[in-house]
């Protein structure tokens, strides 16, 4: 171990961690406002640079034909003019795919969006009924371990369709900048910190500033109190969504060509940032994203010193975290 | 020697290249099957390393070689014949048994579209299709299914120099396998995106 080692397994510790934060405050976010613990944002972020390769291909992916279905299942939930936002939307989308696969620079724009739809569906149709059926009534919610359920069976069936549209291989989009800008650090690494910080900076401002951002931040702290102020929960849950898929498909689009994209790589990088969020006890999002970068950084070490036990030892992590969680846990509102 | 694990769905094995790395070793083996084997390789040359780079017989798809692009220029690979059929010196007893399965497989699949993986399956074809008729006259399946079966077994251990497109298949009660290595294996060479075939060891 020199100097040189140490500063090449520091940079490739920040450039993971920061990933992992970024799903940390994506998971933060979405459990803060619906109780949904987003076990399937892996296949979200996965979603998007392969979508990206298809259209780059010339091919319509089998992501649009999902989100499409998952849109009309929502559009027929949503009774009156609340339809015309996902058939609107799925218009919009459908004929976007179209127009990407003749200018190739709208296929990321593409790509996005078809994400960002896809997880609002997915809210909408799964996530939101369960919420209404459950017995304590609508004010209450479902239970986090019933979210937790309906979670884990997407996060499956989202990963075996997503075998079923792309394939069993990997798959490395052009980078977006070519090169090195340091010695272990390539430029589209840069391009990642970069994005990372704006994200993190973008949500702070969104709900220090933006009434959209406060109203989400009431939902969270109280739904019963947001509802009387007249926040739709199901409104600020279709927003907490949104932002978190925007996270996931753009580090999605970013992270590709450094750790070529496939139909199984995402459920990795979200249960680290699960690990991360889960350091930060699913509430603070500055120790979420600490604990991001020590998860980063755990697991740079463990490679080089041990890499056969690495996954086990990272995930090792959550013991004490949970230990200290559970001994200073208050009730949790459910 | 050094010896490092990762994961298919490892996103980096900078930790891994920098412990192998450390000890400059002369050549490194990557022992993965398709597109996952590429990051290691791509981790390696990033961080500077110039040696030798072997890999196996796990990543002779073309998907390797799209995902590798220049990553992979130069990896060695000892591989199924049939991956350099049209390569192979005239003499080499599976060449024609293989150009014919990748005629066939393209004309339905596409150009370029073939892997050695697919000519396994082919090949258990091959041994499978004559032993089961002449099981067939030995004895009947829907009357005694375990004389059948075994059968079945005596004779696809009496095959005697079947050529398939990965070797020449020779079972015996002992030999299971029923491959050569002369005949099975080759040494491949990834040039200008695509394989090439270095030697064979006839």
């Amino acid at each position: 171990m020199d100097a040189t080692i140490l500063g090449l397994l520091f940079l490739d510790a920040l450039q993971n961690g920061v990933v992992y934060g970024l799903l940390a405050l994506a998971m933060v976010l979405v459990f803060a406002v619906t109780r949904v613990i987003l076990v399937p944002i892996g296949e979200l972020m996965m979603f998007a640079p392969l979508s990206l390769v298809w259209l780059q291909g010339g091919k319509l992916p089998g992501t649009l034909w999902l989100a499409l279905a998952l849109g009309v299942a929502w559009a027929l939930l949503t009774r009156g003019r609340g339809a015309l936002l996902p058939l609107l939307g799925g218009a919009g989308l459908f004929l976007l795919f179209l127009l990407a696969l003749k200018a190739p620079p709208v296929a990321y724009l593409a790509a996005l969006l078809l994400v960002v739809y896809l997880g609002v569906a997915t809210y909408r149709v799964f996530f939101q009924p369960m919420r209404a059926a459950s017995p304590e009534g609508e004010h209450r919610g479902a239970t986090v371990l019933a979210y937790l359920i309906m979670a884990v069976g997407l996060h499956v069936a989202y990963q075996g369709l997503g075998l079923v549209f792309f394939g069993p291989e990997q798959f490395r989009p052009a980078p977006l900048v070519e090169g090195e800008a340091l010695v272990g650090l390539s430029w589209q690494g840069v391009l990642v910190l970069l994005f990372a910080l704006a994200a993190a900076g973008g949500l702070y401002l969104f709900f220090r500033l933006s009434l959209y951002g406060k109203a989400l931040l009431a939902a969270a702290e109280s739904r019963l109190g947001a509802r009387l102020c007249g926040i739709r929960p199901e409104e600020a849950g279709m927003v907490a969504f949104a932002i978190a898929s925007l996270m996931a498909a753009l580090s999605g689009l970013l992270l590709a060509p450094l750790i070529n994209a496939a139909y199984f790589m995402g459920f990795m990088l979200g249960l680290k940032g699960f690990v991360a969020a889960i350091l930060g006890g699913l509430l603070s999002y500055p120790v979420a994203f600490l604990g991001a970068l020590l998860v980063g950084l755990f697991e740079s070490f463990t490679s080089f010193y041990a890499s056969a036990y690495k996954e086990a030892l990272v995930f090792l992590l959550l013991v004490p975290a949970l230990l200290v969680q559970s001994l200073r846990a208050r009730a949790v509102e459910e | 020697m050094v010896s490092e694990r990762y994961n298919r769905t490892d996103t980096s094995v900078t930790g891994q290249a920098l412990r192998i790395l450390a000890r400059r070793p002369d050549a490194v083996l990557v022992g993965a099957s398709g597109t996952p084997a590429v990051l290691p390789q791509r981790t390696l040359k990033e961080r500077g390393y110039a040696g030798l780079i072997y890999q196996t017989h796990g990543v002779a798809n073309p998907d390797f070689l799209r995902v590798g692009g220049k990553d992979v220029e130069g990896t060695l690979l000892p591989a199924g014949p049939i991956l350099v059929a049209e390569q192979l010196p005239g003499a080499f007893p599976s060449k024609r048994v293989a150009l014919d399965y990748i005629q066939r497989y393209e004309a339905r699949y596409g150009i370029g579209s073939y892997s050695t993986f697919g000519a396994h399956a082919w090949d258990a074809w091959l041994i499978l299709k004559p032993a089961l008729e002449r099981a067939l006259k030995k004895a009947d399946p829907e009357k005694d299914l375990a004389a059948f079966r075994s059968a079945l077994r005596d004779e696809i251990e009496a095959t005697k120099g079947l050529v398939a497109t990965h070797g020449v298949f020779t079972f015996s009660k002992e030999d299971h396998l029923g491959l050569r290595f002369e005949d099975a294996a080759v040494m491949v060479q990834v040039e200008g995106g695509r394989w090439k075939l270095i030697r064979t060891f006839r």
